[in-house]
């Protein structure tokens, strides 16, 4: 199924790089899903990578808001591709990247 | 002899009118300059002057929200203009604004119709409406510019508060922002100035089951609160349209939270315990021409986040 | 001559009747109005304050004044009295606008007397709105 891309902004200055993402996705809890009448879905795990070194993850459940919005710091520097990947509970993937500036 | 007395007097008149051909706005500009003074005066110093302006806020409030010397530029933002903790909310959501997917989508709108690029081949045209046609008699809004077109190009035209008319206007708004542009309303006929004045008198009329007028909260009412939320000043207030609420994305299932000027007005004029005149209505356009006319000068700055 | 005294007559009626358009505000016979007597369900019954809030709700759309509360119209009111009176029953049942039918249990002769009150009150305060709005202008009216 096709899922949608990530928006990312990320932001270098003094070797930290500030992140902020904005992933989209209906995050569809149990009650949410039976009275919509669709199926349950929800991101169950998403991860930041920077030159295939994981820089934030988090493992998620029907808890997290519909098109998360997230923010975090890592150590690093202009020019770094960050690479944000998540799955669902029914199994969709999405993978977006961005530069940091 | 005398036909040469007469051609230059003609042309002279001509040319009279032509640089005095803006006498009609003197009243507004008269209006729009009071406003800007009224509410530069009310939030010069809020906690010194409470007994004045601001009579049920509480020191709390006055001391600690409220910073002072908020100046015309600064209006446009809304009541995040004198609230300190609002505007701090306002500043985080702007790192990622929820409206920008909505600017992509209106883009892709305007260009796969051949039909609205024709009608509309410069979109940095949000100051310029509402304006008055003289050819027709009544004012013209964006949304109603719009869906003439639409019609006219035997296409369907959309609902004049949310959806594609919100996408398609944050597009064209936000093309507007970056060309640094201003609203710049024009009244340049009795006529014109006739509808200005129309618009006045609806907005400071007091009306419905609550009988409040537009000014009740906007102008008198401004930086006072209502329940949980402080009520923001005319000042500006259609500089920023499309907006997206986060009230409305909250209710929506997509989370689509964008709507037109059009929309947050009909939403306001129930709250007066009213039912609200239609969106292309006289009443509704004559409105907008006069709220948007008070704004003249300061910069097109949407679409924007409100609550 | 006949027709000279036919245009100035048709004239004068066109003037007379664009005038009344224009000052959406004012209703001139409202103002003489007891809104506490017109609206009394005992001295008039339902179907006369109902007579009076139909009459005096036309006057109020046609200005742009009609009341709406809680969702519902003052003309949502009216229809809902007069279906109850057809259908003889006790409770009135207003529709909103949004089509959904509300929870409140008013008797016609309660629902009545509202709707008048809001019809009437609605043209009242088009009056007095036509003399003091300028008291809020900044630069006209307002002095602060």
């Amino acid at each position: 199924m096709a899922t949608k891309k990530t928006r990312i902004k990320a932001k270098a200055k003094n070797g930290i790089v500030t992140v902020m993402a904005l992933a989209k996705h209906p995050m569809y809890s149990g009650a949410e899903a039976k009275k919509l009448k669709v199926k349950q879905n929800f991101i169950t795990y998403l991860k930041a990578e920077v030159s295939g070194k994981i820089v934030y993850e988090v493992t998620s459940s029907q808890f997290f808001s519909k098109n998360p919005y997230l923010k975090f710091k890592y150590k690093g520097n202009k020019g770094d591709e960050i690479v944000i990947s998540w799955v669902d509970l029914l199994g969709n993937k999405n993978t977006s990247k961005s530069k940091a500036k | 002899m005398l036909s040469k007395i007469i051609k230059s007097s003609i042309i002279v008149a001509l040319a009279s009118t032509a640089m005095y051909g803006s006498s009609f706005n003197v009243q507004a500009e008269k209006d729009r300059k009071a406003l800007i003074k009224y509410f530069e005066d009310k939030f010069a110093d809020p906690d010194k002057n409470r007994n004045r302006f601001f009579p049920y806020s509480t020191d709390d409030e006055l001391k600690n929200n409220m910073p002072k010397n908020v100046k015309f530029e600064d209006f446009a933002i809304g009541n995040y203009a004198w609230s300190i903790q609002g505007k701090e909310q306002y500043d985080e959501i702007n790192e990622m604004p929820p409206y920008e997917d909505y600017i992509d989508i209106g883009e892709e709108i305007y260009t796969s119709s051949k039909v609205l690029q024709g009608c509309f081949p410069d979109v940095t045209i949000g100051g310029d409406y509402p304006y008055f046609s003289d050819k027709r008699g009544e004012i013209v809004t964006l949304g109603v510019a719009i869906n003439e077109c639409l019609t006219a190009g035997k296409q369907k035209p959309f609902n004049m508060k949310k959806g594609k008319m919100a996408h398609l206007q944050a597009y064209m708004v936000f093309q507007t922002r970056e060309a640094g542009k201003k609203t710049n309303i024009k009244i340049s006929s009795q006529a014109a100035s006739d509808a200005y004045e129309r618009g006045k008198e609806y907005y400071y009329s007091q009306k419905g089951y609550l009988k409040l007028s537009c000014a009740s909260c906007h102008v008198q009412g401004a930086g006072a609160r209502v329940r949980n939320e402080n009520l923001s000043q005319l000042l500006g207030h259609t500089t920023h349209w499309p907006a997206f609420r986060l009230k409305w994305g909250g209710k929506n299932v997509n989370g689509d939270g964008l709507g037109t000027v059009e929309r947050r007005v009909q939403g306001c004029i129930k709250d007066e315990g009213q039912v609200p005149p239609s969106v292309t209505s006289n009443e509704m356009k004559e409105l907008l021409y006069f709220m948007t006319y008070m704004s003249n000068d300061l910069n097109v700055d949407g679409p924007d986040i409100r609550k | 001559m006949n027709k000279l005294y036919t245009i100035t007559f048709a004239t004068a009626i066109a003037l007379m009747t664009s005038g009344c358009v224009g000052g959406s505000g004012s209703t001139p016979d409202v103002a003489s109005l007891d809104v506490q007597n017109e609206c009394n369900v005992k001295t008039h019954g339902v179907e006369g304050v109902l007579a009076t809030a139909k009459k005096y709700n036309a006057i109020a759309q046609s200005k742009g004044l009609e009341f709406r509360r809680l969702g519902v119209n003052n003309s949502a009111y009216i229809s809902a009295v007069e279906k109850a009176l057809k259908d003889g029953s006790k409770t009135v049942q207003l529709i909103d606008v949004k089509k959904k039918k509300t929870k409140d249990k008013f008797t016609p002769e309660y629902a009545v007397q509202r709707s008048c009150k809001f019809a009437i009150s609605a043209l009242i305060q088009g009056n007095e709105a036509v003399n003091t709005w300028r008291l809020a202008v900044p630069g006209d009216g307002f002095k602060y």
